[in-house]
């Protein structure tokens, strides 16, 4: 036979094989990625979707029991496979059974809810061996609370205020509900409100009075002008006692008014209980809703973690402070990264006389972009905290060190930005290098044979051009920054921050404020709640959102770089 | 060279003239970019600078100040003490005399006291026979020449007789009862006493008339409704036939639970009292067995002084020649109890012990000999500091806040040093050797970093290096073929247009935050992974050999077949398979697990499959779920990114004639790629490992998450380790500022920049190497 092939069938080009070994690597790299970003987002967003409640039977004579009863509500969580290692010593007959049956080596994990009332716990995990029935109920609501976590229910009736009862097939019992639980959603408002904005602004000011009080009673000898002062400031506290007093009133009036209406229902146990709707902060009947109501509750629960506060020390509700102290905490050290890192590109490129020791500089200006970030923390603390910190409260804050609450000389988001910032300062520096060194030589040439000053050149011509570059280096830094958690640990971060690094009261932006952020949160929740397989979707929905805030910031980096390249390749000369 | 002569300017028209404010503005830009663009790169330096300052104090030993001289009654006193605030001393004489020295002056607010004594709470018919001072604890311990003991106990308490301010210091003797320890009424020597708690223990050699013996006594104190009964003998024991000779010295611990007797020959044994209450032999060690003379062969030295250093852990035997060793507790495994072991040789003083010291802050002692003064850090045996002091030294002492010392000379003057040593446990010893801690059997490295006083905190740095070593390669085992293999797909073989793809997609995954991985490892993956070892050995083995087996068949395919799939795209056709392979491998590793890792389950009582089981049973290894092979999957994701990018931008900048010129000559691409490509850019992937490597060693937040933080010094793939970095996020939130533990978890930031600095330098340099000589070929 002939072939078009004029060296025949026989010759191959060697190493094909190792071809396809190679592609193999770059497969399994790709693999990798795809893998963790669909595990994340499978599992961030599988966090929002309103899943329907199960009603499982168990097998009268099977070994599972859930609180003396053949019968489980709840979410079907995951299915697991039992492992001969991980079993009790008096279920090692499930390995004979699951011959037959292989469903006995498996384990159906159920969020439960209710935590109230089943002992603290979340899921039962059930043997799948012994379940005769899964069905899905159009009367099983789930009710969202306050407090405990979701109940999972089936509503008996709605207590009014005023004695009247709906009972829960009547057709109005949904609707009434609702209005009910927006009423109470408003007034909780109104008491966050008070609680947060009102008392919580007096509160700060009546502890820093406190704090001097402190300060005036630990004085040995006080002098007659500091006697007056202690005086006039306990007076003050007085007064700001007597203006949180009404407000108290005030909220503690419409804390009553949230326990007027309540809702019966009983558990899947057969228990009656009573709940008050004030603790009620969202509904649903999960069965009920069909694939738009769900979409649309999907988007409103994304909705609700982004702008929510956290609930339960963080294993509850939103992400909100987190996030917004990520963002401060980025944007601070935007602001102080920026300037010093292009002014110290400019020097080095534009000023610096090039030569053995500047490219000696240049390569350890990029070696310490690869110097651990932990390192920055300990500096952080080491420098920022124990001696800036130190400094400035022995200056502006004597009194505050003599009672040993330091402002500055603890961590904050002030220092715990800047510490980022030292962190990815060589990011700047070297993204603003290259990009001044792209800026053609002719432009600078003619800049000046025009008769403008070098620093007019590098002001009109070279930072304009060289701004997309700059910006990349920018945006590279952010993403760095905002995903790094380590040397936060150090410098301020914290589990539960009782107020944000800004808010409306002076002076509006508080540095020495200790914050939130998201990486930490997911590290905390994750790591030290009470039941981190409970909290794990929550950490999951955590990571989806820190991973999307990090994703869009080097997406905008690499589409400026990519945009840049394209301008710059037209415009040179 | 010679000044150009100044020319005459000729004048500048006006329309040519600069604006002088643009004149300001260039020269002020000019300036304030140079200082600030220096200045910023000196503070980014300053970072190394500053760890390394704050580290610097850890290597450094005691600094002692010029004596104060004091001048204090000229008697040849046997012992000495003194107050925490070092204001009023006390001295022992000969007799059991005690003087107290008020040393402030008057002008001090308050009179000064002066030299005056306390009376002792003595019985008249107590006369002594012989006596101990206790410097530690401020006792004396006196025999009488009937066999009674009685403890004193010196107490100083601050007194503010002035008001606020105006401090002065009262000693008060506390004395215990009379104890009747001898049961022959004859007199008693090398009296010893201790207390731990409710319990108390005393002993005494008695010199009976059929030999000396040693009595021995433990005191109880009943808790009456009307407060403490009266101090009464509990437990009598006497050694008679047990003792070898005539005792030469007896120590009781403050654990107040066993005995130690010396003799003369140079042998020592250790009674302990079980928890039973019988008093047990336990051993008999002979600390000095070489004489210390080499002329003299045979006999073993005898034992000059023996102590305890703080914690009464260790005790310290000083022969005639200087020589001291240290012998400490340990718990044996194989006899299943405690005894004493070697464990220290210091230094061996100029001459005889005349005096010893202890801490009470740490575990340092103060020796002297003649005029020479030593004080030692008996865990590490470094010697914190050392002197000729010019006087001959009567006694010397540590004071109780570690912050002087003391020294008696044989005119009546007190030599007061002060001495500052912050970190007296630091040093290169306690962190890179080996150490024998007390309680331990062998010389070790350990991380440790908690407890008290009496307690020797671990700081070793070597199984934290060795630690973050293992973290990263096991890292560096995943990443390092994955990264490499793909960096050459991309550049050599794959599609132009699907590069523009890839590579961006590879550095968004170097962009991830390393807590979504840490959490990601920890959480989802550690649990997945532990299970199934043989299943993800066999799934990533299998994709492997898959990939080389697909190979080897397509290339044996007729043409028509193969050149169907267009080059550049191998990647995406063997992409189905290799995941099918990996689904395959991933049920055959179960099925494996079923045949070859048969356990027998005690619990279960049957045979099963259990990998895990089989690695503690058959290997013997520790198997945590946290373990290094998950963060080498974990740090993969991390690392793989980095050494891909650098390693494809090093062989994509291999100039294009290189590869032109290979292929026109008939090699292969595989052949070119390999041949040429590689060896060209050897310089810059090898760079791009060192920096994937450094990026390892630094990585924290997996690190912390994905591993049980356990301080781990083998290289078992099924157990975690604590790293360096991993180390400071654990432990600073516990450290004092300025503290030993705050400037060692400094060391560890500072031994983790220096060697990523070190790391990347190389390869830094090695990159612009590589662009230079590619320079040279285009």
């Amino acid at each position: 036979m002939k072939t078009a092939n004029p060296f025949g069938q026989n010759i191959r080009p060697v190493g094909e094989v190792w071809v396809w070994v190679s592609g193999v690597g770059l497969a399994i790299g790709l693999f990798m990625i795809g893998f963790l970003l669909a595990v994340i987002l499978w599992n961030g967003l599988n966090f929002f979707w309103p899943k329907r409640v199960a009603l499982i039977e168990l097998d009268p004579v099977g070994r599972t029991e859930f609180r003396d009863q053949k019968l489980v509500a709840g979410v079907i969580m995951a299915r697991l496979a039992l492992t001969p290692e991980n079993l009790s010593p008096g279920n090692a007959d499930l390995i004979d059974l699951a011959i037959e049956d292989p469903d006995y080596m498996r384990e159906m994990q159920v969020y439960t809810g209710n935590r109230d009332v089943f002992a603290n716990r979340n899921f039962a995990f059930l043997n799948m061996g012994d379940i005769v029935g899964i069905t899905y109920p159009d009367d099983m609501l789930v009710l969202e609370r306050t407090e405990w976590g979701n109940a999972i229910v089936r509503p008996q009736e709605l207590r009014l205020g005023d004695g009247m009862i709906i009972a829960a097939d009547d057709p109005s019992f949904s609707r009434q509900l609702r209005t009910l639980v927006n009423e109470v959603r408003e007034r909780r408002a109104t008491i966050t409100r008070i609680e947060r904005s009102q008392i919580g602004r007096l509160n700060a000011r009546m502890s820093r009075e406190r704090l001097e009080v402190r300060y005036l009673d630990s004085l040995e000898d006080p002098t007659p002008a500091q006697q007056a002062e202690r005086a006039s400031r306990v007076e003050r506290i007085d007064e700001i006692e007597s203006l949180i007093r009404p407000l108290m009133e005030q909220s503690a009036l419409l804390r009553g008014m949230q326990r007027e209406h309540s809702l019966a229902f009983t558990l899947i146990d057969g228990t009656e209980r009573v709940q008050p709707l004030g603790d009620v902060i969202n509904f649903y009947f999960p069965n009920k809703k069909g694939l738009f109501q769900r979409i649309g509750w999907f988007l409103f629960k994304i909705w609700e973690f982004i702008t929510d506060y956290p609930r339960e020390a963080n294993t509850e509700g939103g992400i909100f402070p987190a996030l917004f102290g990520t963002f401060v905490m980025t944007v601070l050290m935007s602001l102080a990264v920026t300037p010093f890192g292009v002014l110290a590109a400019v020097y080095l490129r534009e000023y610096a006389k090039q030569g053995p020791l500047v490219s000696a500089v240049r390569i350890s200006i990029n070696n310490l972009a690869g110097v651990p970030s932990i390192v920055f923390g300990v500096f952080g603390l080491g420098f920022f905290i124990h001696e800036v910190g130190a400094v400035i409260d022995m200056v502006f804050y004597p009194r505050m060190v003599a009672i040993n609450t330091p402002v500055f000389g603890t961590g904050g988001i002030l220092w715990a930005s800047l510490t980022l910032a030292l962190m990815t300062v060589p990011v700047v520096i070297v993204a603003t290098e290259e990009a001044l060194a792209a800026v053609p030589r002719g432009v600078r040439e003619g800049s000046l044979a025009c008769g403008a000053s070098k620093w007019q050149t590098i002001q009109r011509l070279v930072l304009p051009a060289s701004s997309p570059g700059i910006l990349t280096g920018l945006i590279l830094a952010m993403a760095r920054g905002a995903g790094e958690v380590a040397p936060l640990l150090l410098v301020g971060v914290m589990a539960l921050a009782p107020s944000l690094p800004v808010d409306g009261m002076f002076p509006f932006v508080h540095l020495d404020r200790k914050f939130m952020h998201l990486g930490f949160h997911i590290y905390i929740v994750a790591l030290q709640s009470p039941d981190t397989e409970a909290t794990k979707p929550l950490v999951f929905a955590s990571t989806l959102m820190l991973i999307l805030l990090v994703i869009v910031l080097n997406l905008g980096a690499i589409m400026i770089r990519n945009h840049l390249r394209r301008k710059l390749t037209s415009s040179a000369f | 060279m010679k000044p150009k002569p100044r020319r005459q300017q000729p004048p500048i028209a006006e329309r040519f003239r600069v604006s002088p404010a643009t004149l300001f503005a260039d020269r002020l830009m000019t300036g304030l970019i140079m200082v600030g663009g220096i200045s910023i790169i000196i503070a980014v330096f300053f970072i190394f600078v500053f760890i390394g300052f704050k580290v610097a104090p850890l290597f450094k030993g005691a600094e002692v100040g010029e004596a104060l001289v004091l001048e204090v009654p000229d008697k040849p006193f046997v012992g000495f003490g003194i107050d925490e605030w070092k204001e009023v001393p006390y001295f022992l004489d000969e007799d059991g005399g005690l003087v107290f020295v008020d040393l402030e002056s008057p002008d001090k607010h308050h009179e000064s006291r002066g030299v005056f004594t306390l009376p002792y709470d003595t019985p008249p018919d107590f006369e002594i026979a012989s006596f101990t001072h206790d410097a530690l604890r401020d006792r004396v311990i006196f025999a009488s020449i009937d066999g009674r003991v009685l403890v004193h106990e010196i107490h100083y308490e601050p007194t503010f007789p002035g008001g606020r301010g105006v401090r002065m210091i009262q000693p008060s003797i506390e004395s215990l009862p009379v104890i009747e320890l001898g049961e022959d009424g004859r007199p008693l020597d090398h009296v010893s006493y201790a207390r731990a708690q409710a319990r108390r223990l005393l002993a005494a050699v008695e010199e009976t008339e059929t030999g000396p013996v040693v009595r021995i006594a433990t005191l109880t104190q009943r808790r009456t409704p009307f407060g403490l009964g009266p101090l009464q003998i509990g437990q009598r024991y006497t050694l008679r036939e047990e003792l070898r000779d005539r005792p030469s010295d007896l120590l009781v611990p403050d654990a107040a639970d066993s005995v130690l007797v010396a003799y003369p020959s140079g042998q020592v044994d250790y009674f302990e009292i079980d928890a039973g209450g019988t008093l047990n032999h336990i051993q008999t060690f002979v600390p000095f067995p070489e004489p210390a003379d080499h002329d003299k062969p045979g006999s073993a030295t005898p034992i000059k002084r023996m102590e305890f250093v703080l914690g009464d852990q260790t005790v310290i035997f000083f022969d005639a020649a200087g020589r001291h060793v240290g012998w400490n507790l340990a718990y044996l495994e194989e006899e299943a109890r405690r005894r004493y072991i070697p464990s220290k040789e210091f230094r061996p003083l100029p001459g005889p012990p005349d005096t010893f010291s202890v801490s009470r802050r740490n575990k340092t002692f103060l020796t002297t000999a003649g005029d020479h003064a030593r004080l030692t850090l008996m865990t590490t045996e470094a010697v914190r500091w050392e002197a000729a002091l010019g006087f001959p030294v009567r006694q010397a002492l540590i004071a109780p806040r570690f912050n002087a010392l003391l020294f008696l000379d044989s005119t009546g003057n007190l030599h007061l040093k002060p001495m500052k040593d912050e970190h007296p446990i630091a040093g290169f010893r306690t962190y890179f050797t080996r150490i024998q801690y007390e309680g331990r059997p062998g010389r070790i490295y350990d991380w440790q970093s908690d407890g008290g006083a009496d307690f020797e905190r671990k700081l070793s740095m070597v199984p934290l290096i060795i630690g973050t070593l293992k973290g990263t390669v096991y890292a560096m085992f995943i990443a390092v073929p994955v990264a490499l293999l793909s960096a050459i797909y991309v550049s050599q073989f794959l599609r132009p247009s699907l590069k523009k793809v890839v590579k961006p997609t590879m550095e968004i995954m170097a962009s991830l935050p390393s807590v979504i991985l840490g959490f990601f490892a920890g959480m989802w993956l550690s649990p997945l992974i532990s299970n199934a070892v043989p299943s993800v050995m066999m799934s990533t083995f299998g994709v492997f050999l898959g990939a080389i087996l697909m190979g080897l068949v397509w290339s044996r395919l007729p043409n028509r077949i193969r050149l169907s799939v267009p080059s550049g795209m191998e990647f995406v056709f063997v992409f189905v398979p290799a995941m099918f392979v990996a689904w395959l491998g991933w049920h055959l590793g179960q099925v494996v697990e079923n045949w070859m890792f048969l356990q027998y389950d005690e619990l279960l009582e049957r045979e099963v499959g259990s990998f895990r089981m089989w690695v503690v049973n058959v290997l013997g290894w520790d198997f945590e779920t946290r373990n290094a092979l998950v963060v080498g999957f974990a740090m993969g994701f991390a690392v793989i990114p980095i050494i891909f990018t650098i390693s494809e931008d090093s062989m994509s900048n291999v100039p294009n004639a290189f590869r032109s010129g290979s292929l026109a000559l008939g090699a292969s691409r595989w052949q070119t790629a390999i041949r040429i490509v590689l060896p060209t850019a050897a310089a810059g992937i090898f760079s791009a490992l060192m920096i994937g490597f450094g990026r390892a060693i630094g990585e924290t937040m997996i690190m912390v998450m994905a591993t049980g933080n356990s301080v781990v010094q083998d290289f078992n793939p099924f157990t975690g380790m604590r790293t360096l970095s991993a180390n400071i996020a654990v432990e600073i939130s516990e450290a004092e500022q300025n503290g030993t533990l705050y400037r060692t978890l400094f060391l560890c930031a500072f031994i983790l920049f220096v060697f990523t600095f070190t790391l990347n330098t190389i390869a830094e340099i090695l990159r612009q190497w590589l662009r230079r000589r590619y320079r040279a070929v285009e």
